[in-house]
């Protein structure tokens, strides 16, 4: 099905994010498992796997609509020094996702593409869960303090 | 945090040299070697001299606050 090409060019922005937002996640997830906090190291690579077939469905959706995914195009991103940093790293690309979600699902609608902005509305629902997430851990952290709470990420 | 990835440099680093002066990605990437490979980091960089160009918001800005 021939798709729009501003859509098709938004969602394979999207795409980028989601491929970055992998690396991110696995790159902090090795970090944490070399530094011994195993309980973290699994949530944080969970993340990034969730990550993938987020992308593999964006990826799925450009096809469709005969456009041509791009997998090459990835942002820089930055990688946490401590583990609240990481926590801080994910808040902030968590809510990049929802903002571009959002702004992709208005184009949608002024596109007539309503089939994309149904796709793309549990991933706005999914990313909010995420946002969820890193906000509490680092409430966690300011209320019982970062050393603490990574007592707990030590071990399940 | 690390900025540059294929450099390995942190934006305390970044930061050290935009306070001594530094006031443009060519003349961070010249001093710390942050944004001459890749030059993915390079976007960062700039938020980054933006956000020290006023001292009072430096401490409290995330890197990746939505400016658009």
């Amino acid at each position: 099905m021939q798709g729009s090409p501003r859509i098709i060019d938004l969602l394979n922005g999207l795409l980028s994010l989601e491929l970055r937002a992998i690396n991110q996640y696995f790159l902090h997830s090795k970090m944490c498992e070399n530094w011994g906090y195993e309980r973290m190291a699994k949530t944080l690579r969970n993340q990034a796997m969730a990550e993938m077939v987020d992308a593999e469905e964006i990826v799925d959706r450009i096809l469709y609509m005969d456009g041509l995914p791009n997998m090459q195009r990835l942002d820089g991103f930055a990688v946490g020094e401590t583990v609240p940093e990481q926590l801080e790293l994910a808040l902030e690309l968590e809510k990049e996702a929802v903002q571009e979600i959002t702004a992709l699902m208005a184009a949608c609608n002024e596109e007539g593409d309503t089939g994309t902005r149904e796709f793309l509305a549990p991933k706005l629902l999914e990313e909010q869960d995420h946002i969820s997430w890193a906000e509490a851990q680092l409430t966690l952290v300011e209320q019982i303090g970062a050393a603490n709470y990574l007592t707990q990420q030590v071990r399940e | 945090m690390y900025i540059c990835l294929c450099r390995v440099v942190t934006r305390k680093a970044i930061e050290a040299i935009i306070q001594s002066g530094a006031r443009t990605v060519d003349e961070v990437a010249r001093r710390s070697g942050a944004g001459t490979e890749c030059g993915k980091c390079r976007r960062n960089i700039s938020k980054l001299i933006e956000i020290n160009k006023n001292a009072a918001t430096r401490a409290s800005l995330p890197l990746m606050h939505n400016s658009n």
